[in-house]
C-alpha cells in the first residue's frame, strides 16, 4: 500500500461541461425520411459545469434521474466520452489525454455489460486480462489466488460463465475489475437486474475491498439501498448539474419532515386529531398516520398518546429515501441552501 | 526509446496470443459449430469454382484468362480473406460495436484501440477459407512463384483488413450504418472474386486505385501471370497507402465517437 | 374464416415494413454492383464469340434474366436461418400455442416483405442494366404472367427455406445449411447464369430439381416468353411448393410433438 496521508485527492472536477446535439424525433413515414435528409437536433446540456473533488478511499454514490448525467460524467472519468469544457484529473492523470495510462489504474463494472467471456470459464478471462494490463506472471498467480479466495469464487471459476447464475456471475467480474489493483473502481448500475440477496453480498464485497484495499470507488444506482449501504458520501445530479454533494445522514437530518406512525391498540383508540396529524387508516383499535414533524413536536404527542392507551403494537417509519431524493430532484441549485 | 517501442510490441504480441488461445477454447467448446463452419466455407468455395468449371466449360477464355486463371484468382481470394478473417476477425463486427457503444470496453483497457478491437475475435468460418485457398494453391502455384505469391498474399491479407477497417469505421460517421457497412464491404469484396480483368478505362480507374478491390486479387493473377516490377510496386504502394487511410479513418471515427454524439442511448 | 387470420398478419408485417425496406435497398444495391460486374463479364464474352446470340440468348436477355433471377432469389430474408434459430432457441414454443400454423405464418408474415424488396430490386438492378445495355425488347402483355411465374418463384423459394430451417431441429445449425442452398442455387438453379450455358448432362439433371423453378424458369418466361412454357412452368412450380411443403409441414409436426413431450 501507498505511504501516502490519507487526505490526498484523487479526482478533481473543474467546470466539467458536456452537451450532446440529439436528433428530433418524428412520427409518420413522410417525416422519417425528412429528418433522414435534413435532420433537426436539439442541444441536451448533459453536464452543466460541474465541480467536486474525491479523496483516495471514498465511497461517492453518483445518484441521479435518468438522463441526469451521472452515466456521462462518469464515462468522461474513465475517458470514454470527452468533455467539451473543464479540467479533469483521475489518479493525476488527464482521461482524455493519457487514456491508456489512465486504464492501468482504474478498473469498471458496467452493470449492462459484462466483460467476462460467456461461453468460457472464467478463469481464461481472467488470464486474457493479466495480458492485456501486462502483469508480472507471479504477481498475476498470488493476485488472482488472493482474489478467488475472498470472492468466494474457487468452485466456479473454471465452468463456463453461462451455466452460473447472476450473483455468481457478478463476483466473477468484480475480481476481473480487481485484478490490476486500480485505484478507483468505477461501478455503472453494478447490481441492476439482481435480486435482493445477491445485492447484499455485492454491496459487502464493495465495501470490503474499499476497507482492504483503499480503492476508491464511485458508483452510481438506481437502488436507494445500494447508495445508502455502500456510500458515505452522495452526489445528487440532475439536469447535468450537482444538486446536493455531502453525507446522507445530513440529507435525513434535513429533509426528513415527517414520520409514518402505525399503531395497534388494546382498547378503543382515544385521540384527538390536529393539524400536523394526517389519518390514513383508522378504525377501533387500529391508526395509521403521517405526523408533520415540522408542526408537530412528536415527542409531545406520542406521550400524550401513552397516557390515553394502552398500545399492542407501535411501528414508526420514516419516509423512504427515494421520496427525500425526489424531492431534491425538483430542488434547484440556485437560490436553495444546502 | 527502441526500448520502450520493442516492450510495447512484446506486450502486444503477449496479448494477442492470449486471444488466440481465448478464441480457440471458444472454437473448441463449440467443436461441432467449428468444424460445420469451417466445411461450410469450404464447400462454398467448391461451389464457386465449380461454377467457374462449367462456365469456362463453355467459354474457354474470358479475355485471355482461362480457368487456371480464375482457380488462381480464387486462390489469393481466399486465402487473403481467410487469413485476414483469421488475424483480424473482428473487423466484420466493428459497425455493430460502434452503434452498440461497445468501443467503450476497448477504450477502457490500456491497449491500441484499433488493434485490441481486430484482434479480439476470431473468424472461424475463415479457416475454410484458407483450407481451400491452400490446396488451390498448392495445386496451380509453380514452386519458382511461391515466394512472390506468398508475398503477395500478405498484401491482400492487409488489403482485406482494410477494406473491413473502412466499411464498419462508417458507422463512426452515419447512424445505423451497419446495412451501409455491409453492402460497401460486400461490393469490394464481390469484387474481388469475379475475374478482374474485364474491366475498362474509367471502371478500372476506380476498381484499382480508388478503390483498390481490383487490386485484392486481380494484379495478383496478372502479376503471376506476366511478373512486371512496375505492377508490383504500384500495388506495394497501394497497400501501403490503405492501411494509412484505414488507420487515420478510424480514429478520427474514434475520436468522434469519444466526443460523444452517438452514445446518448446510454444516457 | 380461417384464412382471414393470415390476411391481417401479411398486413400489419407489411405496415412495419419501413426496416425492410431499408434493409432491402441495401441488399439491392449489391445486386446491381453484381449487375455492373456482369454486363461486363457478358460484354467480353459476347465480343469474342463474334455472334449476337449465345444459347439462345442476346447480350439484353442475359442481363435482364440475371435481373429477374437476383429480385427472386435476394426478395427473402434468411428464412432458413430465422426459423432454424426459432427452432434452437426455443422461441418455437410461443407459436405452438397459438391458433395458427406456424409455418403458413411466418409465409404471412415475410410475403409483404418479399414482394417489396422483390419490386426494388427489380428497380435498381433494373436501372443498372438499363442505363448500361438499354431495354428488352419487351412485349408488356406479358407482365401479368411473370408476375404470376415470379409470385411462385418466390414461393417456392420460400418453402425450400423453409424445409432447411426445420431441420435445425436435428443439425443444431441453419447457417451452414442457408449457406449451402444459396450456393447450389447459383450452379443448379441457374441465378447467376442461364442453364442453357451449361452442359447437356448438367442442365438435364437441374431441370429434375426444384431449385431451376425458383429463378431460372421465371427468368426465362421473362426475357424468352411462350405460353406453352409458362404454362409446363406454373405447374411444376406448384408440384413442387407442394411437395416441400409437405415435407416441411411433416417435419414441422415431428418438431412439435417433440417440442410438447420434452417440454421445449
Amino acid at each position: 500500500m501507498q505511504n501516502q496521508s490519507k487526505d490526498s485527492t484523487i479526482i478533481t472536477i473543474k467546470n466539467l461541461t458536456k452537451s450532446f446535439k440529439s436528433k428530433i424525433p418524428v412520427e409518420g413515414i413522410r417525416g422519417k425520411i425528412k429528418s433522414f435528409i435534413l435532420p433537426k437536433y436539439k442541444k441536451v446540456n448533459a453536464v452543466d459545469n460541474i465541480s467536486f473533488s474525491i479523496k483516495k478511499g471514498e465511497l461517492v454514490g453518483f445518484i441521479g434521474p435518468n438522463g441526469a448525467g451521472k452515466s456521462t460524467t462518469l464515462k468522461m472519468l474513465s475517458g470514454i466520452l470527452f468533455p467539451d469544457f473543464g479540467e479533469l484529473t483521475v489518479c493525476g492523470l488527464s482521461p482524455q489525454k493519457n487514456r491508456k495510462k489512465l486504464a492501468y489504474k482504474i478498473g469498471t463494472i458496467f452493470g449492462q455489460k459484462p466483460q467476462l467471456w460467456f461461453h468460457l470459464p472464467a478463469i481464461d478471462t481472467f488470464e486474457l486480462f493479466s495480458k492485456i494490463y501486462e502483469l508480472d506472471k507471479t504477481e498475476y498467480q498470488k493476485r488472482v489466488d488472493y482474489l478467488i479466495k475472498k470472492f468466494e469464487i474457487s468452485e466456479i471459476i473454471h465452468q463456463p460463465v453461462r451455466k452460473l447464475s447472476l450473483g455468481q456471475r457478478m463476483r466473477c467480474e468484480f475480481v476481473l475489475a480487481l485484478l490490476h489493483k486500480p485505484e478507483v473502481l468505477f461501478l455503472d448500475e453494478p447490481t441492476i437486474g439482481l435480486d435482493i440477496t445477491i445485492k447484499k453480498t455485492i454491496r459487502e464485497l464493495i465495501k470490503k475491498i474499499n476497507r482492504e484495499e483503499g480503492v476508491t470507488v464511485i458508483l452510481t444506482s438506481h437502488d436507494m439501498d445500494d447508495v445508502e449501504t455502500i456510500c458515505n458520501r452522495v452526489i445528487v445530479i440532475n439536469h447535468g448539474e450537482i444538486i446536493y454533494d455531502d453525507t446522507l445522514d445530513k440529507i435525513k437530518e434535513k429533509y426528513i419532515d415527517k414520520k409514518i406512525i402505525r399503531i395497534e391498540t388494546n382498547n378503543p383508540i382515544i385521540f384527538k386529531e390536529r393539524e400536523g396529524i394526517t389519518i390514513i387508516k383508522k378504525s377501533t383499535f387500529e391508526v395509521e398516520a403521517i405526523v408533520d414533524t415540522t408542526k408537530v413536536d412528536f415527542n409531545k404527542i406520542t406521550e400524550e398518546f401513552l397516557k390515553k392507551n394502552s398500545l399492542s403494537d407501535v411501528t414508526i417509519e420514516e419516509p423512504p429515501i427515494e421520496d427525500i431524493i425526489e424531492k431534491i430532484y425538483k430542488l434547484k441549485k440556485k437560490g436553495n441552501s444546502f | 526509446m527502441a526500448d520502450n517501442i520493442l516492450s510495447e510490441i512484446k506486450s502486444n504480441f503477449s496479448m494477442i496470443k492470449q486471444y488466440w488461445i481465448i478464441n480457440a477454447k471458444t472454437a473448441i467448446e463449440y467443436k461441432g459449430s467449428f468444424i460445420l463452419q469451417t466445411i461450410t466455407m469450404f464447400l462454398n468455395d467448391l461451389l464457386w469454382i465449380t461454377f467457374w468449371w462449367l462456365f469456362f466449360g463453355r467459354f474457354p477464355l474470358i479475355n485471355d484468362w482461362t480457368y487456371n486463371d480464375i482457380l488462381l484468382l480464387w486462390a489469393f481470394g481466399s486465402i487473403g480473406f481467410g487469413l485476414s478473417g483469421t488475424f483480424f476477425g473482428n473487423k466484420m463486427n466493428i459497425s455493430e460495436l460502434i452503434a452498440e457503444g461497445k468501443m467503450d470496453y476497448y477504450l477502457t483497457l490500456p491497449k491500441n484501440v484499433l488493434l485490441h478491437t481486430l484482434i479480439s475475435k476470431v473468424n472461424w468460418f475463415a479457416c475454410g477459407d484458407i483450407l481451400f485457398g491452400v490446396i488451390i494453391g498448392g495445386l496451380i502455384i509453380k514452386p519458382e512463384q511461391l515466394p512472390l505469391a506468398l508475398f503477395l498474399m500478405i498484401l491482400s491479407t492487409a488489403l482485406f483488413t482494410v477494406f473491413g477497417i473502412i466499411s464498419g469505421s462508417l458507422a463512426f460517421f452515419i447512424g445505423n450504418s451497419q446495412r451501409i457497412s455491409k453492402t460497401v464491404y460486400d461490393c469490394v469484396v464481390g469484387l474481388s472474386i469475379y475475374p478482374t480483368n474485364i474491366y475498362d478505362g474509367f471502371a478500372r480507374f476506380i476498381l484499382f486505385v480508388i478503390i483498390p478491390a481490383g487490386l485484392v486479387t486481380g494484379v495478383p493473377v496478372e502479376l503471376m501471370r506476366n511478373f512486371n516490377i512496375d505492377q508490383l510496386i504500384l500495388m506495394i504502394t497501394v497497400t501501403i497507402v490503405f492501411v494509412i487511410i484505414a488507420i487515420l479513418f478510424f480514429y478520427a471515427g474514434l475520436k468522434k465517437y469519444e466526443s460523444g454524439n452517438q452514445i446518448y442511448v446510454n444516457a | 374464416m380461417e384464412l382471414l387470420k393470415y390476411y391481417y398478419i401479411s398486413k400489419i408485417n407489411f405496415k412495419n415494413s419501413f426496416v425492410y425496406v431499408a434493409d432491402s435497398f441495401a441488399a439491392s444495391l449489391f445486386i446491381a454492383f453484381i449487375t455492373f460486374i456482369f454486363v461486363n463479364i457478358w460484354s467480353v464474352v459476347f465480343n469474342a464469340s463474334g455472334s449476337e446470340i449465345i444459347n439462345g440468348f442476346t447480350l439484353p436477355m442475359m442481363i435482364w434474366y440475371l435481373v429477374m433471377t437476383e429480385s427472386i432469389i435476394t426478395s427473402q430474408g434468411k428464412i432458413t436461418i430465422q426459423i432454424g434459430q426459432e427452432i434452437i432457441r426455443g422461441d418455437i414454443a410461443n407459436y405452438l400455442n397459438k391458433p395458427y400454423n406456424y409455418l403458413v405464418y411466418k409465409y404471412a408474415s415475410t410475403i409483404g416483405a418479399s414482394v417489396t424488396s422483390f419490386f426494388i430490386t427489380m428497380f435498381c438492378a433494373g436501372a443498372v442494366a438499363l442505363i448500361m445495355i438499354g431495354p428488352l425488347n419487351f412485349d408488356f402483355t406479358i407482365i401479368p404472367f411473370i408476375i404470376i411465374t415470379a409470385f411462385l418463384g418466390i414461393t417456392l423459394h420460400f418453402t425450400m427455406m423453409s424445409t432447411l430451417g426445420v431441420l435445425a431441429l436435428w443439425l443444431e445449425d441453419s447457417r451452414a445449411l442457408d449457406f449451402l442452398y444459396q450456393k447450389i442455387l447459383f450452379v443448379a438453379g441457374g441465378m447467376l447464369v442461364p442453364l442453357d450455358v451449361f452442359p447437356l448432362w448438367f442442365s438435364s439433371i437441374c431441370v429434375l430439381l426444384p431449385f431451376s423453378y425458383a429463378a431460372y424458369y421465371p427468368a426465362v418466361l421473362f426475357v424468352r416468353f411462350s405460353f406453352e412454357l409458362f404454362i409446363q412452368t406454373i405447374l411444376i412450380q406448384l408440384f413442387w411448393i407442394i411437395v416441400t411443403s409437405l415435407i416441411a409441414l411433416v417435419l414441422f409436426n415431428i418438431l412439435s410433438k417433440r417440442v410438447s413431450i420434452n417440454g421445449g
